[in-house]
Parts: C-alpha cells; sequence; structure tokens
C-alpha cells in the first residue's frame, strides 16, 4: 500500500526555470520576481507520483527529490 | 550496457535501464572531462552572475555508485564496431557490448573568419568564461544567429551595459517555434530593451579578431564591433559513425522505438533522427531538454525490457527573456492558425494555440505557465482545436472544417504561421 510521498524541493539547487510548473501547476509555483520555485504544498499523493517523477526527472538543476511516507 | 555520452540523454537512459530491471553492468563513455553538469544554465543564468560560475552536477559520484552505473570521462567514441560489438576510444581502448545506446548530442555549427580563425560559440563552461570576460572588458558584442540560446545570451547582456547587436538572416527570429504573434512579441522586447537587431541580412564573411571584428553584411555594409559569438544551430554529433553500418541522416536514424538501423544499436536525444513521432510531421531531430531526458529514459526503458514501445512525449521547451518566461508544447506547423486564448500580446501574460482544421498542434505561453498542462494533456492525447477552446472557456463560434473566426478583434490573433 503505498501512501503520500513528500515533496523535496533545494532552494539552493533551483534555479526557476518553472518546468515543473507546467508538469504540476497545483504544486508548484514560480511567483513573479521569486529566483526560485515554491511549493503550494509539500505532499502528494499516490495516484500523483507519475507526475512528480516526471517533473523530478525534467529539472535541468536536478533541485527536487521525493521521499515516500509510512502509510 | 554501453552508453556513449555523458549527456543528459545518456544519464537519462541508465535510469531507464535501472527502472525497467537491467542489473547488469552501466557503462557511459564522456568526451569531456567534466563531470555531467546542467548545460542550459550556461546561456540561462550563468552569464550575468558574480564570480566562478556554479555548475549544477547532473549526477553526484554517490547517485552514480549508488546505481551502479561507471562514468568513464575523456573517453571520445571515435568508432562502432558493430560485428564484434565494440565501441573503440580514442585512448585505444575497446569497449565490449551486448547493447549501445548513442548519446553523442550535438554540437554548435561554427564559422570561422578570413584568417581561419573560428568563431567563439557558448557551449562549454570554457566558452562561457570566454564570454563573460569579453563583455566585461569590451562592453560591446554581437551575436550572428538569433536562435533560443542567441537571444537569451542578448537578453542576459544587454541588462548589464552590454551593447549587443544581433544579425539574422531571417526577418523574424524564433518564427518556427514561437509561431508569428509571439515572435514579434520577443523582436519588440529586444528592440525596446536597447538590442541592435541586423534581420534579413546573411553574413558573408568576418574578419579581425578579439577587439576588432569586421562582418560583411549581405546587403553590402560592413559592421564593427569588439567581439562576435556565433550561435547558428547545432549538428548531431554522428561523424564517428561513418563506415559503422549505422544508417545516418545528419543524425542516427531510429524508429519509433529508439533502434538504429543495426540489432543492438539505439541512439536518444538531439543525435537521434526520429523517423516517426505523432506531433512531428517529418523526421527531424528534437533538440530540447526535456526530450534528452524523455527519450534516453524511453530507450532506457525499451532496451532493458527487451520491449519495442513508441515514443510519443510531447516537444517542449522554455525560455527566458528580460525576465519573461516562455514555455511551449508540441510543434506549429506552415500554415497553423494562431488563436490569442488568455491575455493580450502586449501585456506580460499570454497564451497562443496554434492549430489547422481541427488539429490542435501546439500551445505557446508568456508567464501563463499554469494553463499549460491542460494543452499538454490535449496534446498528448491528440486533443482537437474544439477541445482546446473548450479548456480556455472560449465561447467564440466554432467551424468545424476551418479554423475558427476570432470572436473579438481586440482579444483574439489570428495569423498564418509560416515555416521559417
Amino acid at each position: 500500500m503505498t501512501g503520500q510521498v513528500e515533496i523535496l524541493l533545494d532552494t539552493n539547487l533551483c534555479n526557476g526555470y518553472g518546468v515543473c510548473v507546467t508538469i504540476m501547476p497545483d504544486v508548484f509555483d514560480t511567483p513573479a520576481g521569486s529566483p526560485v520555485a515554491v511549493l503550494l504544498r509539500d505532499r502528494v499523493e499516490a495516484d500523483e507520483t507519475d507526475d512528480l517523477d516526471e517533473a523530478i526527472r525534467a529539472c535541468p538543476a536536478q533541485a527536487l527529490a521525493k521521499r515516500e511516507l509510512a502509510s | 550496457m554501453v552508453i556513449v555520452g555523458a549527456s543528459a540523454a545518456g544519464l537519462s537512459a541508465a535510469d531507464g535501464l535501472r527502472e525497467g530491471g537491467y542489473d547488469g553492468r552501466i557503462v557511459i563513455l564522456g568526451d569531456e572531462q567534466h563531470e555531467p553538469y546542467d548545460r542550459p544554465t550556461l546561456s540561462k543564468k550563468l552569464l550575468v552572475s558574480q564570480g566562478e560560475p556554479q555548475l549544477h552536477a547532473l549526477r553526484t559520484p554517490e547517485r552514480l555508485e549508488a546505481d551502479g552505473v561507471t562514468l568513464l570521462l575523456g573517453h571520445r567514441a571515435v568508432g562502432l564496431d558493430v560485428d564484434r560489438h565494440y565501441v573503440v576510444t580514442e585512448n585505444g581502448d575497446a569497449v565490449p557490448w551486448d547493447a549501445v545506446i548513442i548519446t553523442t548530442g550535438s554540437r554548435p555549427r561554427t564559422l570561422v573568419t578570413t584568417e581561419a580563425e573560428t568563431l567563439p560559440v557558448l557551449r562549454t563552461p570554457a566558452d562561457l568564461g570566454l564570454l563573460r570576460e569579453a563583455a566585461a572588458r569590451y562592453g560591446q558584442v554581437t551575436l550572428i544567429g538569433a536562435g533560443l540560446i542567441g537571444l537569451e545570451i542578448a537578453s542576459s547582456l544587454s541588462g548589464h551595459h552590454v551593447e549587443v547587436t544581433v544579425i539574422n538572416d531571417l526577418e523574424l527570429p524564433l518564427r518556427n517555434i514561437l509561431g508569428e504573434p509571439v515572435a514579434e512579441q520577443v523582436r519588440e522586447l529586444h528592440r525596446r530593451h536597447g538590442v541592435d537587431l541586423l534581420l534579413g541580412v546573411s553574413v558573408e564573411s568576418v574578419s579581425g579578431g578579439p577587439g576588432s571584428y569586421s562582418v560583411q553584411l549581405s546587403d553590402g555594409s560592413t559592421h564593427r564591433t569588439s567581439f562576435v559569438l556565433v550561435g547558428i544551430g547545432v549538428e548531431a554529433n554522428d561523424e564517428w559513425l561513418d563506415g559503422s553500418g549505422v544508417a545516418l541522416d545528419a543524425g542516427v536514424v531510429v524508429d519509433a522505438a529508439g533502434r538504429a538501423s543495426v540489432p543492438g544499436v539505439w541512439a536518444a536525444g538531439d543525435v537521434a533522427r526520429l523517423l516517426s513521432h505523432p506531433s512531428l510531421p517529418e523526421s527531424t531531430r528534437v533538440e530540447h531538454w526535456t526530450h534528452a531526458i524523455e527519450h534516453g529514459r524511453h530507450v532506457g526503458l525499451n532496451v532493458a525490457r527487451g520491449s519495442h514501445a513508441d515514443y510519443a512525449a510531447v516537444p517542449y521547451f522554455w525560455t527566458e527573456q528580460y525576465g519573461r518566461r516562455f514555455h511551449g508544447y508540441g510543434r506549429i506547423r506552415p500554415g497553423d492558425t494562431a488563436q490569442l486564448v488568455e491575455g493580450a500580446l502586449d501585456e506580460e501574460e499570454y497564451l497562443v494555440l496554434y492549430g489547422s482544421g481541427e488539429k490542435l498542434h501546439a500551445v505557446v505561453s508568456c508567464g501563463c505557465v499554469r494553463s499549460l498542462r491542460g494543452y499538454r494533456k490535449l496534446l498528448e492525447r491528440n486533443g482537437t482545436w474544439r477541445e482546446a477552446l473548450d479548456l480556455t472557456g472560449h465561447t467564440a463560434p466554432i467551424h468545424t472544417t476551418s479554423p475558427p473566426t476570432p470572436a473579438d478583434a481586440t482579444t483574439n490573433v489570428r495569423k498564418n504561421v509560416e515555416a521559417s
């Protein structure tokens, strides 16, 4: 049984490209003027992990990671 | 398994192999001495950063070790033996393979001066250092070519007290990827920021050297500048496969699964010429970042699983110019209709759809990044123009067999997009 997954954003690495926002706009945001992305929430449900995995792969700065949470 | 090219595509191919269940040895051969790094940052961020450029590693040594991936840097591949299954490197090594994935990427096209000096490009950290030094020393840079990278450089430099000139043979740079209405906005953005655009002229020759160049233009004029940087597109790093038996056509020709013409040989990323893809009208190489990632992974999965699944990810690019972020999905085709569905073109945020008849081909946004997901999903499942308009909440009357008519001339724009 897969539970929630925690999203880890390393703001030291993030370049604010916004690629993640195009994949999961309800999770990531790049507010105007912000040099880095921000998390609108820090967890995704099990059925969203494909999208999260894609966002992690697509980040050119490798600033995203995830951690499985016990359900 | 051997992966030739320590590129974003190559590393993703290794990930795909592991994800697909392959548990044998993976060797990645890289030609540069650097650990693989985030290359987009060179033109998108580091040009105007202070101090030594900080390159972000694409993979830490710990991660590679955990994944069981052996990275051999400074091992440029010079030949492929498809009978005995070896990759030959310039050091004379013969690296054996059961399957090989070619991810050698592309390199910038170059121009030489009349004195036979190769003009600078922006591809590596060393190139970046040279450009930063020249911009600081001369306060003047001329870019030959106006692709995404060239215009990103122009946008970065012109905000930092550097006099920038852009020379391009097209009247409207980026029209083929942004579409005419958006490309016009980008052109005006550059003009407003003081970039001198010399458009519709080509370069006949360049002479001189750093500090004093003369650029002869096709209209008979001469442009004088302190520093020249060339950004006229890229070509595939495939010449090392000449004579190997692997079919080449300005890139390694691959089918929808990523297979080259020789069994056991695959290719991914911008070195691969895709023979068929649902979003692309003809065989093409795709040179965007996320394509390298997704195609690399896809091919790795196919190799590991012994499967031949078709690759169908929708092409995507992004660029930042003067703080405005542009994102695009899909591929605009000649004759497409453009329709503005969000914002206004002369404002900071807008979104334009491209398509013809009932087909949606592409979406390009400036700032409206949060709206993109819906259109992207539509492009992934080959959705229609009507479905795209439904997404916008747009209520214009829609004709089922011809492009839609703008409902309101002040909020809609409709133009034909020509290939360039």
